[in-house]
């Protein structure tokens, strides 16, 4: 049985009575990102949250309740030419609140930043029941802790997301990707000669043979890595950003795609991929991370479906599914290079095996089990079970 | 008592990097803020990540306070301690320990000085982008506390855009790592509530921080307007057209009469009523053409000029009364205090008003210098603290400019932080829950508060409506 508050104040006292009975709350966006609610928890959907209630253009500002679908958000502001760099995997059913409660981002991401780049502010309900309103609307704000970073990126664990203010841009003008295929030597030597030459692209993606088949840019073959460019901005800057590029690969882009479907295509495939781990590397660490964590992954021939949002060193793997002792291992080999590996979408029964973070390290555990129980006391928010695992 | 104590921290640090003669300690009485002064009971200076752990497991041990202090030109106070706090002064770890160009990141100590960060990146082609305007002076320590912002922020993001890491001293001495060398947080973002912190998490004596690759190009160029209001639309009509400038800051009349009185004088219009100063940056060809675009945009806005910066000489120029713009303000007054708020964007027009009808009702000089952009607000406003009277007036001028820009859909500070200037105003946008709430992650980080007592939020009775928080294992 879903419950679906119909708004904040509804959502708060649910959360409320269900602290007080000692009763574990699943809350849920569009319910396409994590496939379903830890069993033992009263799924919670937040898809009334819908209302964009406040939308002002000229600050390049939106506040969007928890519950708006990216897509629709996206048109929306389109039609007041601004927009919101925020690209996570999925399709665009996803909401506001459920992209940023996981903290994805997507290849734009190389250049905007994260998730918790795009926020102003939140309102948040804790797991007592309480709202929070954290952060503000405004461009630069330092009045008190930040403690809208710990919601964002926090699975749930430090409260609701009930609305968010967000940041936005006037949009480009202009939108190109061009796509190279290569091995992923090359697409390695590539990237950081076009990024020591002083690239700054919108998204610089590297996407093994795998998915660059499935987005119709390759044959899947071990030398069909696809390396693909975005470039926004105005015609002469777009013009030079992929001019660099091509420079530093020596040869001419294999494709030349316009505008933003070739990315919408790329939310929508890793969209498929069961099974999401995001390993957090230096940006020149991603071949090594890539062929860190094929192994562990069931993939038994070739490359794994992987995109690597190279300027930011994020390394996002797919897999069918994800066995808690491989998922040991491989974390185990990344924590010694440094590197967390985030579960970033599977079912409730492998989030629950798995670990969405897995064993933190010892201090860091010790500080996010104690934030997390101030922001849910009761636990109802699966801080303490499922959840975020902490 | 801290006799004893400072020999034991001797025996840490060195007898020469403790200081308890009362001579010296008045040196460290002040930071960028003119209005309050208090005197620590000593002062020490250590040299390692391993020093700073055995001088915080010591105090711990003793129950003495500590505030941590890089160079001291923070705006709200924050860097000031009382005895029996002790100050722990980070100038001594000031060591670039990596300048990694392949990954375009840098790992430094607390100490090392803004723009010594992006003189080192320079050769590699990359520089750190915030830019805080006491950058020859600050610390990235210091801006990791504050979370800094700048002029360049507008286009690059404030400081916790660009924190990936961090290594922090924990008030009990106790040595933790936060996030890691590509920005991934492990499990919830430690990073991003810990930057912007004031000092009440501990002391970040390891920082791995972001670099961006220095842009080819520059066009700087600066529109006086005879209207404070035509100045403030053309900010968003710029915005809103697309460009996104490096930096866009705006003078008003006073600013620019008081650096053209000064040996900072940089040529501006001395009868404008405002003055706008555009950066873009990035390559040629996008530079170019964006150019022409705001050159087209100010004009149309009521520019009375636009005036192009030719060549490295001239633009150095344009920025001096930017950035000198501080020092030029120290002829109008003894004393200084520099208001930090945020508004919308389109806000700005109105605030400015209101602001300016504040400064006159209490008979105040009102100069406002300021990040355009962002919407982020510097009125200064110059007195003489001598003067109880002049004193009182600043305050209540201060206050009555933060309620303004907060009903204006804004708030009290934008990169300067709450320290102890702030602290009555935080509930003007934080509720009893809310600062609760941050009292009670504090004391996850520092269970005895005694790290940076008495700033930021809310003591004594002014604490008392606060809402408590218990984590589980308490309730």
């Amino acid at each position: 049985m879903t419950t679906a508050p119909r708004d904040l104040a509804e959502l708060a006292e649910l959360v409320r009575r269900a602290a007080a009975a000692g009763e574990a709350l699943a809350p849920r966006g569009s319910g396409t990102w994590w496939p379903d609610a830890a069993p033992g928890a009263r799924p919670v959907s937040l898809a009334a949250l819908d209302v964009i209630s406040d939308f002002n253009p000229a600050d390049l500002v939106v506040t969007a309740g928890a519950g708006v679908p990216l897509g629709r958000l996206a048109a929306r502001l389109a039609e007041r030419g601004v927009w919101l760099p925020l690209d996570p995997p999925g399709s665009p059913a996803r909401t506001v609140g459920g992209a940023l409660a996981t903290g994805s981002g997507g290849p734009l991401a190389a250049h905007y930043g994260p998730a918790r780049d795009h926020v102003l502010g939140l309102v948040v309900v804790a797991g007592d029941g309480t709202v929070l309103r954290l952060g503000g609307r405004v461009m630069k704000n330092v009045a008190g802790l930040d403690l809208a970073k710990l919601v964002i990126g926090g699975c749930g664990a430090f409260g609701v997301i009930a609305e968010a203010h967000l940041r936005l841009r006037a949009r480009p003008r202009t939108d190109r990707t061009a796509v190279w295929l290569a091995s992923a030597d090359r697409a390695a030597r590539v990237a950081a000669a076009a990024l020591a030459a002083g690239a700054v692209p919108a998204a610089l993606e590297v996407m093994s043979p795998p998915l660059a088949a499935a987005l119709g840019w390759g044959g899947g073959g071990e030398r069909e890595w696809a390396l693909a460019v975005r470039a926004l901005g105005n015609a002469a800057e777009v013009a030079e950003e992929l001019e660099m590029v091509a420079s530093a690969a020596g040869t001419p882009p294999a494709l030349a795609l316009e505008g933003e479907a070739p990315w919408t295509a790329w939310r929508e495939t890793v969209g498929t991929w069961p099974v999401v781990l995001r390993v957090g590397a230096e940006p020149a660490a991603w071949p090594e991370a890539v062929a860190l964590a094929a192994p562990h992954l069931g993939v038994t021939r070739g490359p794994a479906a992987a995109s690597v949002t190279v300027p930011r060193g994020t390394v996002r793997l797919g897999a069918a599914r994800c066995a808690p002792e491989a998922a040991r291992v491989l974390r185990a080999a990344a924590a010694a290079r440094g590197w967390p590996v985030t579960l970033e979408r599977a079912d409730a029964a492998t989030r629950a095996a798995v670990g969405i973070w897995g064993a933190l390290p010892p201090a860091t555990d010790a500080l996010a089990h104690d934030l997390a129980g101030l922001f849910d006391p009761a636990g109802c928010l699966g801080g303490r079970g499922e959840g975020a695992g902490v | 008592m801290h006799l004893d104590l400072a020999e034991e921290l001797a025996r840490i640090v060195g007898a020469r990097f403790v200081r308890t003669a009362p001579a010296e300690l008045g040196t460290f009485a002040s930071d960028g803020l003119p209005t309050l002064h208090r005197t620590p009971a000593l002062v020490v200076f250590p040299g390692s990540t391993d020093e700073v752990s055995r001088v915080l497991a010591l105090l711990a041990a003793r129950d003495v306070p500590f505030v941590a202090r890089g160079a001291g030109t923070g705006l709200s106070g924050g860097a000031l301690a009382e005895a029996p706090a002790a100050l722990v002064t980070l100038t001594r770890l000031a060591r670039i320990r990596r300048v990694d160009a392949a990954n375009r990141r840098a790992v430094v100590e607390p100490g090392v000085v803004n723009v010594a960060l992006s003189r080192a990146a320079a050769p590699f082609g990359l520089m750190y982008a915030p830019d805080p305007s006491s950058q020859t002076a600050c610390t990235i320590g210091g801006n990791v506390a504050e979370n800094a912002g700048g002029p360049h922020c507008l286009k690059y993001g404030v400081t916790t855009n660009h924190v990936l890491a961090l290594e922090v001293v924990l008030p009990s001495g106790a040595v933790v790592r936060l996030g890691s060398p590509g920005g991934e947080p492990w499990g919830p973002d430690l990073v991003g509530v810990f930057v912007g912190s004031e000092g009440l998490f501990g002391i970040a004596t390891e920082i791995t921080v972001r670099l961006v690759p220095v842009p080819p190009q520059v066009r700087t160029m600066l529109a006086d307007y005879t209207s404070l209001r035509q100045a403030g639309e053309a900010v968003s009509a710029v915005i809103a057209e697309g460009i996104v400038p490096a930096a866009l800051e705006m003078m008003d009349r006073s600013a620019i009469q008081m650096v053209e009185s000064s040996v900072y004088a940089a040529g501006y219009p001395a009868d404008a009523a405002a003055v706008l100063l555009v950066e873009l940056d990035g390559r040629g060809g996008a530079v170019e053409a964006d150019a022409r675009l705001a050159q087209a945009i100010l004009v149309r806005s009521g520019a009375r000029a636009v005036r192009v910066a030719r060549d490295a000489a001239e633009r150095e120029r344009l920025w001096q009364g930017r950035k000198k713009a501080f020092g030029a303000m120290g002829r109008a007054g003894a004393d200084l205090v520099v208001q930090d708020t945020v508004v919308p964007r389109t806000a700005l027009p109105d605030v400015l008003e209101e602001i300016a009808a504040i400064g006159a009702r209490y008979r105040l000089r009102v100069t406002n210098v300021f990040h355009a952009g962002d919407g982020n607000l510097h009125p200064n406003l110059s007195f003489d603290a001598s003067d109880p009277d002049q004193l009182a007036r600043v305050r209540a001028a201060s206050a009555e400019i933060m309620r303004t820009c907060v009903a204006a859909g804004g708030t009290i500070t934008g990169e300067h932080g709450v320290g102890l200037d702030k602290l009555a105003y935080l509930p003007l946008v934080c509720g009893p829950d809310e600062l609760g709430l941050m009292a009670a992650v504090r004391r996850v980080f520092d269970p005895g508060e005694r790290a940076n007592p008495g700033k930021v939020l809310p003591t004594g009775a002014a604490a008392a409506g606060l809402r408590e928080w218990r984590p589980w294992s308490a309730s």
